[in-house]
């Protein structure tokens, strides 16, 4: 399209001017303020509607208060013409918004002529192509201000037509790589101190330090090894030249300490030298010759004591004499003394057993009157009171008794088995008396019974019942009542009586009893339980007779019916009349009448022939019993009369046997001259008797003995007395005794004389003896004094004493040079001692005392170095346990590679970041240069252009989306940092090559007002052509207020219209 | 081949690469405690050795090289070994040993002389024989040779040779990485066949970490560390006690020794919808683990894989490193409980970390075809994977920042820049792009 014609009616200070617009390009020249910029903007009011009051100066407001407008003029793409009239609305003022208010009128005529009204819209899209006021006003009306707003080509409109349609705006790049570069900037950066990873390297260094004097730990350990065997091997020479000093200095000083000793020995050794030297004085010579001397004094003095001592004890030997006779015979005396008290104790003795023996004699005779007067001793001898025969004696006494014994149970045994007799046979006749009465009853009784027999009477009884069965069976009989009450009244009476007896006997012998058991046994208790037992059986008995009674009473009631068939009945009555002799007659007394058509009768007949068989039953069993007890009775009897007869027989034997037995113990009697008439027992009585009698014998004769023993032992003591010494004087008889203690007296004097000889005898001999030791021991002294003289080569003792002195003195004297020895050498070995005397020989006192000092001076020395050393070595071992212990705890290797992994860790986290930032970077330039958009590429070219090459493109960074010009030798420069011109340069080529791409087919005109302002020569020429270039797509209505500009144009574009203002 | 009725039976012990009190890596946020513990775990671990030796009644032990770190120079691992040489001694148990790699011959050791127990074999292949403790007998013939330095690119294997004379049985010892075996650098490299040439009848070998049979006739074995320390070393780690029958075969049975045993555990995001699952499928794996635990303290790090609707919520770390704590926490109380004599060490599972290495859930085949700002990033990775020379670049600007520190540069470089990591790298970064970009795409709309 291009604009024809503009008709300003009122717009700003343009008041009714046309300008008439022909050929591509036109220029609208005029001074300032001539309204080109107010042209420019008409052109946009037309088209978009008169800006607000809000917008101020744009809205171009007349200055004269006339009409706000006016009219455009345009010819479309198709040719047609295009009329806009546009008014502001209420002049009088009122504000607006937008174009409604404005007064509009679009008109289009087309090339056949038809004119058209069209609203705003469809002008805008039909002859603008759908462009927006503002991209217009970007775009194709473009002031310096317009050109200078750089943000206008980053609205999202226009975005698409820069970029390329794969990244959008490539904000998502941008912000991913924000984000990147964020990260990064965290963890890294070069030269910075706070990251992440710059500290981590800090603490590393700082780690890495101390890992490094860590290290240094096992070289120092080796130095300080190699120290200490350097420290060891001086440590040890010191040692040894330690010891070197300390020994010398100790010898110097030795030597000075020990001078004056060495002197004083020196003294000795001469006055030593000066003593004339004997050989050989005996040791210890003086003190031994001086023991010997007093010794030898002493020894001749206790001989002259011996020798008289000696000589007493003879003298006094000889005034004892002794009489030897009387000690002859001193043994024998002696003995006899001590047999004279058992001389004299034995005649007392003899005299007690005769006395003793006269009293047993008495008793003797005594003892052999109570057997028999006529007893006498003799008889006493020859009766043997042996064992054997006083058995014999008790035999007959056993003999005599037993025969009592069996005598008397025989009697007892008679006299029982005779009452026994008599009470059996009394219980047999009445045994047979009450079968008799028993039998006389049952046929009185029972007469009614043919049958005699019992057995007989039993089978067919049975029969009967059999029969009474069957016919029951058939028929219904009745029993006369009153039958068998009278039966039964009969025999409860017999009952009744019975019981009578029984209560009867039993009170009697409740009675009784109890009375005889207490006299039989004695005992009261007894009797009261006997008695109360039968107090209970009676009152048992009474119950029972009671309850009989009542029983009785209760069954006095039968009734039976007598069945109507005959042919039984018939059987009936043959058995009956079998069993019974007189059946109606005998039912007067026992039974009812059998009428074989009446079963009533019948009944009642059975019942009592059931009871007359019951009773007899009873009769019979109670009659057996009896039989029984009869038989019984008699047989027992019987045998009582047979025992009875053998007692009898028995006691004849026994008597005849006893007349033996006393036959035969008189004759044992008179063979033992014993009287006749003794029993057996007082036989026994004499057997003890001639026992004592033994005894006493026994007795006298042992008393005989021992006095006779005794009257001879005395003798021979008498004798024995008298033949000791027969003295004249000594007949009498009692002399015996005393002349023998005269004897005895005498012997005791001389045994003393005797004693006190011996006793001088005795010491004697050791007085000699010791006499002669003594000359020994002087013997001896002697030869050792001799001896001693011979040793010290002395002639005498004088000489032996001068010789002694000397020989002390040298001994003091070299006993003083051994102790200086001693003080002085003590404990050193010779080579040292020589040593010594060496130095005490070659050197003074002061040359002495000054190499003491010397020496002394020399050993501290090394005795320091010494010190040293140890202390070196000391601190040498304490670093080595320092460096062990301290090794031992480091961990910072470990901490260094755990800060190492860290480190690691975050530069690999950065690596990946910035390998990632680079490969968006590069894709980012491979969109930047080799993906460039139509748009930029065009742009590129117009810039170039205008620059003449100096610029050879422009780029477009993504995501800031900033604009670049790529200087042909500086590189890409960004907008900001270029010249103003060249910036507007770029601007410019920016919207030309813009325009043309959002153009599409509606070709807008371009308006440019005033751009060139800022641009060189070259650069406006440049820009020029491009114009040109452009004019051939679009209308160019350029503004200047520039000659040269008009001039330039002219030049470069021949045909462009000039319109002066 | 070789007659054996003269042989005697005797039994040794085979370890390597003790490792004396090198420090666990790849750990961080360790309380006092375990860090204690972890310390001394390589001693216990030594302890045992020693122990075992004692109890086995073994006749000697060969140690293959790297007993301690010289780098480390740490003067208490050289105390203990002396001390555990010490109790060795008390019990008249030889050893030999080898130095390796990381316990060279020229490296800083503690100057006092070894007792006379432990042979230490020097930079020339030496043979010792070996002498049964019950009677003094020699049993076999003890070769070894030692690293003089640091680095021994030699192949020293060739300089064994068995003595054809002696029937004696013969142990090598030697610490090399054979047939090239990667993760190790290639210390006096050799082949199986060069071993087997020797004649030797066993091979005790030291260096690759991870315990191998490598052949059983004649036995050439690595027997591992005694202790792992880091997630590259995971598993039961030990011994071999060896018993030398009659017939001179060989029986190695292998005993742990290890204090603190390093697992690692993946865990798939695929099935696990909200954080409660995820946060339960974690626990449930360290309580499984903690069930199945040998008495032993176990250090723990847990991988997410898979591709999941919980990606974005882990890549942004915020929510694992909170899980991480609690349960670190957990276990610290444990420790503190084990410390008061209520429970034990052994029950013990601590989280070293967790690795987070999920995908978005999304198709990145269609992904790889669509004309967005996410595909052609996907495409120019994929581009990156096959270009090693555009991968270095890649890695080398972004991580361009970090070389500027002496420290991280260096920590990089131990990290390895070796190809398989960069990719990593790149990989990681790659889900990464795709959570943040599609982060804001469902967030914003501004997608096409």
């Amino acid at each position: 399209m291009r604009l024809e014609k503009l008709q300003v009616s009122g717009f700003g200070h343009l008041h009714g001017v046309d300008v008439e617009l022909q050929g591509p390009v036109t220029v609208l020249y005029g001074p300032n303020e001539a309204g080109k910029s107010t042209l420019l903007g008409f052109v946009r009011a037309i088209l978009f509607g008169i800006p607000s009051r809000a917008s101020g100066h744009l809205r171009y407001e007349p200055t004269q208060g006339s009409i706000h407008g006016g009219m455009l003029t345009i010819e479309g793409e198709d040719g047609a013409l295009w009329s806009i009239e546009r008014y502001a609305g209420h002049a009088d003022g009122r504000a607006l918004s937008g174009t409604r208010g404005d007064r509009l009128r679009i008109t289009k005529s087309d090339l056949d002529g038809r004119l058209q009204e069209l609203t705003q819209q469809e002008m805008q899209r039909e002859l603008l192509g759908g462009m927006s006021k503002e991209m217009f006003k970007q775009l194709f009306a473009v002031s310096l201000s317009e050109l200078q707003e750089v943000s206008a080509l980053q609205s999202e409109e226009m975005s698409r037509f820069l970029f390329h349609a794969g990244i959008g705006g490539g904000a998502a790049v941008l912000r991913g790589e924000k984000k990147l570069a964020q990260e990064m900037d965290k963890l890294y950066k070069p030269r910075g101190r706070n990251q992440e990873m710059a500290q981590m390297l800090q603490s590393l260094d700082r780690l890495r330090q101390e890992t490094d004097a860590a290290k240094a730990l096992l070289p120092r350990y080796n130095e300080v090894l190699v120290e200490l065997e350097e420290v060891e091997a001086k440590r040890a020479k010191c040692t040894l030249e330690r010891t070197l000093s300390l020994h010398e200095a100790n010898k110097l000083e030795k030597a000075a300490e020990i001078r004056t000793e060495w002197f004083k020995r020196e003294a000795l050794l001469t006055e030593l030298g000066a003593l004339p030297l004997h050989r050989g004085f005996p040791e210890q010579g003086l003190i031994r010759w001086e023991t010997l001397q007093g010794e030898k004094e002493r020894l001749l003095l206790e001989i002259q004591e011996t020798n008289r001592r000696c000589d007493v004890l003879h003298s006094e030997m000889a005034s004892l004499i002794l009489n030897q006779d009387i000690l002859d015979h001193s043994g024998e005396l002696n003995m006899l003394a001590g047999l004279m008290p058992g001389y004299e104790s034995r005649m007392k003795q003899i005299a007690e057993l005769e006395s003793e023996a006269l009293t047993l004699r008495g008793q003797l005779a005594q003892c052999l009157r109570s057997i028999d007067p006529v007893w006498r001793v003799e008889d006493l001898h020859n009766f043997a009171g042996t064992v054997s025969e006083r058995e014999n004696v008790r035999r007959y006494i056993s003999r005599f008794a037993e025969y009592d014994k069996v005598m008397e149970r025989l009697h007892t045994e008679r006299f029982k088995q005779e009452r026994e007799i008599t009470a059996l046979k009394s219980a047999y006749t009445s045994a047979v008396s009450r079968m008799e009465e028993s039998k006389l009853n049952g046929l009185h009784q029972f007469d009614v019974l043919i049958p005699q027999d019992r057995a007989e009477i039993r089978s067919l009884w049975s029969e009967t019942k059999l029969e009474l069965d069957r016919w029951r069976e058939i028929s219904m009989s009745k029993l006369l009542d009153s039958r068998a009450t009278a039966a039964e009244a009969l025999t409860q009476d017999r009952m009744r009586s019975l019981y009578y007896r029984l209560l009867g006997g039993g009170a009697v012998l409740t009675v009784i009893l109890p009375a005889g058991l207490w006299m039989t046994t004695g005992e009261l208790w007894i009797a009261a339980i006997g008695g109360g037992f039968m107090i209970l059986f009676d009152l048992f008995l009474w119950l029972g007779f009671k309850s009989g009674r009542t029983k009785g009473k209760n069954s006095l009631r039968r009734a039976g019916h007598t069945g109507n068939v005959s042919p039984v009945e018939a059987r009936l009555s043959t058995l009956l009349s079998k069993l019974i002799r007189h059946p109606l007659t005998a039912a007067g007394k026992d039974m009812s009448s059998v009428s074989s058509i009446d079963p009533e009768d019948w009944e009642l007949e059975e019942r009592q022939l059931r009871q007359l068989m019951e009773g007899w039953y009873l009769w019979d069993q109670r009659h057996e019993v009896l039989e029984a007890e009869v038989l019984n009775c008699r047989s027992r009897a019987t045998a009582a009369i047979d025992e009875l007869q053998n007692l009898e027989r028995e006691l004849s034997r026994r008597e005849a046997a006893f007349d033996d037995l006393v036959q035969e113990w008189e004759s044992w009697l008179s063979e033992r001259k014993l009287p006749r008439d003794l029993s057996p027992e007082a036989a026994l009585e004499v057997f003890r008797l001639t026992e004592q009698g033994g005894e006493l014998l026994s007795r006298i004769e042992g008393l005989s003995y021992k006095i006779s023993g005794m009257q001879k032992e005395n003798e021979d003591f008498k004798e024995r007395c008298r033949s000791l010494r027969e003295t004249p004087e000594g007949a009498a008889r009692t002399s015996v005794i005393s002349q023998l203690q005269k004897m005895l007296l005498e012997l005791e004097a001389q045994l003393e004389i005797k004693s006190r000889r011996d006793i001088l005898a005795i010491q004697l001999p050791p007085l000699e003896e010791e006499r002669d030791r003594l000359e020994d021991r002087l013997d001896r002294v002697l030869t050792l004094e001799h001896n001693l003289l011979t040793e010290a080569h002395a002639e005498e003792g004088e000489d032996y004493l001068r010789r002694g002195v000397i020989a002390a003195r040298r001994e003091t004297l070299e006993k003083e040079v051994r102790q200086c020895d001693l003080v002085m050498f003590g404990g050193l070995d010779d080579e040292r001692k020589q040593q010594l005397e060496l130095l005490l020989h070659n050197h003074t006192g002061e040359e002495l005392s000054r190499q003491v000092k010397e020496a002394r001076e020399t050993a501290e020395e090394t005795e320091r170095n010494w010190q040293n050393l140890q202390e070196q070595r000391g601190r040498l071992l304490q670093e080595q346990d320092s460096l062990e212990a301290r090794c031992k705890q480091e961990d910072l290797s470990q901490r260094f590679a755990e800060n190492k992994a860290a480190l690691s860790e975050s530069i690999d986290n950065y690596a990946v970041m910035a390998v990632c930032n680079e490969l968006i970077s590069r894709v980012r330039r491979i969109y930047e240069e080799e993906r460039q958009p139509e748009v930029l590429r065009m742009a590129s070219g117009y810039f170039a252009e205008m620059t003449g090459g100096v610029y050879r493109r422009i780029v477009l960074k993504m995501g800031t989306q900033e604009l670049m010009a790529e200087h042909r030798e500086h590189g890409a420069i960004e907008s900001t940092y270029l010249s103003r011109g060249s910036a507007e340069q770029l601007y410019l080529a920016m919207r030309l090559a813009l325009s043309e791409a959002v153009s599409g087919h509606a070709k807008l005109p371009i308006l440019l007002d005033d751009l060139f302002v800022n641009f060189d020569a070259s650069r406006m020429g440049g820009a020029i052509s491009v114009l040109k270039e452009v004019s051939n797509r679009h209308q160019i209505i350029m503004m200047t207020c520039h000659k040269h500009v008009v001039d330039e144009i002219m030049a470069k574009i021949p045909g462009s219209q000039i319109v002066q203002l | 081949m070789k007659e054996w009725d003269c042989m005697l039976p005797f039994r040794f012990i085979h370890a390597a690469d003790l490792h004396l009190d090198t420090p666990f890596s790849g750990m961080s946020g360790v309380p006092e405690q375990l860090r204690q513990y972890l310390q001394g775990s390589t001693f216990a671990a030594l302890g045992g050795l020693v122990d075992l030796a004692i109890s086995e009644e073994v006749d000697f032990i060969v140690i293959s090289g790297d007993v301690y770190d010289a780098s480390e120079s740490s003067l208490r691992a050289q105390l203990r070994l002396r001390e555990a040489w010490e109790r060795l001694g008390q019990h008249g148990i030889p050893v030999y040993v080898i130095h390796g790699n990381h316990d060279p011959l020229n490296s800083r050791r503690l100057r006092l002389a070894h007792p006379p127990h432990v042979t230490i074999f020097g930079a020339k292949v030496e043979s010792i024989n070996a002498t049964r403790r019950s009677d003094g007998e020699t049993v076999a013939v003890v070769s070894g040779i030692s690293y003089p330095s640091a680095a021994v690119m030699e192949n020293t294997s060739l300089q064994f040779r068995r003595d054809l004379a002696s029937k004696l049985y013969h142990i090598g010892l030697l610490h090399a990485n054979v047939d090239g075996q990667e993760g190790h650098d290639a210390y006096s490299p050799c082949s199986l066949r060069d071993l087997q040439n020797t004649g030797y009848d066993y091979w005790a070998l030291g260096h690759i970490h991870k315990r191998q049979v490598l052949s059983q006739s004649p036995w050439i074995i690595y027997p591992g560390n005694i202790q792992g320390r880091s997630l590259k070393e995971t598993g039961p780690k030990g011994c071999y006690v060896v018993d030398v029958g009659e017939n001179g075969e060989a029986n190695p049975i292998f005993h742990e020794l290890d204090h603190v045993r390093w697992s690692e555990i993946e865990i798939s995001i695929e099935r696990l919808l909200t954080e409660e699952d995820w946060k339960e499928a974690v626990e449930e794996q360290i309580e499984e683990l903690r069930e199945n635990s040998v008495g032993r303290l176990q250090v723990v790090r847990i991988t997410f894989t898979g591709r999941g609707p919980l990606h974005s919520l882990l890549q942004s770390g915020r929510e694992s490193g909170e899980l991480l704590q609690e349960l670190r926490r957990r276990e610290n109380v444990r420790l503190q409980g084990s410390e008061n004599g209520v429970g034990s060490l052994g029950s013990i599972v601590w989280l070293a970390g967790v690795k987070v290495a999920t995908g978005m859930d999304i198709d990145t085949s269609t992904l790889l075809q669509e004309d967005s700002f996410l595909g052609e990033l996907f495409r120019l990775s994929a581009r990156a994977e096959g270009d090693i020379e555009l991968l270095d670049s890649i890695v080398e600007s972004a991580l361009a920042p970090l070389m500027d520190n002496s420290t991280l540069r260096g920590l990089l470089k131990e990290e390895g820049a070796n190809s398989n990591t960069k990719l990593e790298l790149l990989r990681r970064a790659q889900e990464l792009a795709s959570s943040l970009l599609v982060e804001v795409d469902s967030r914003g709309g501004m997608g096409q």
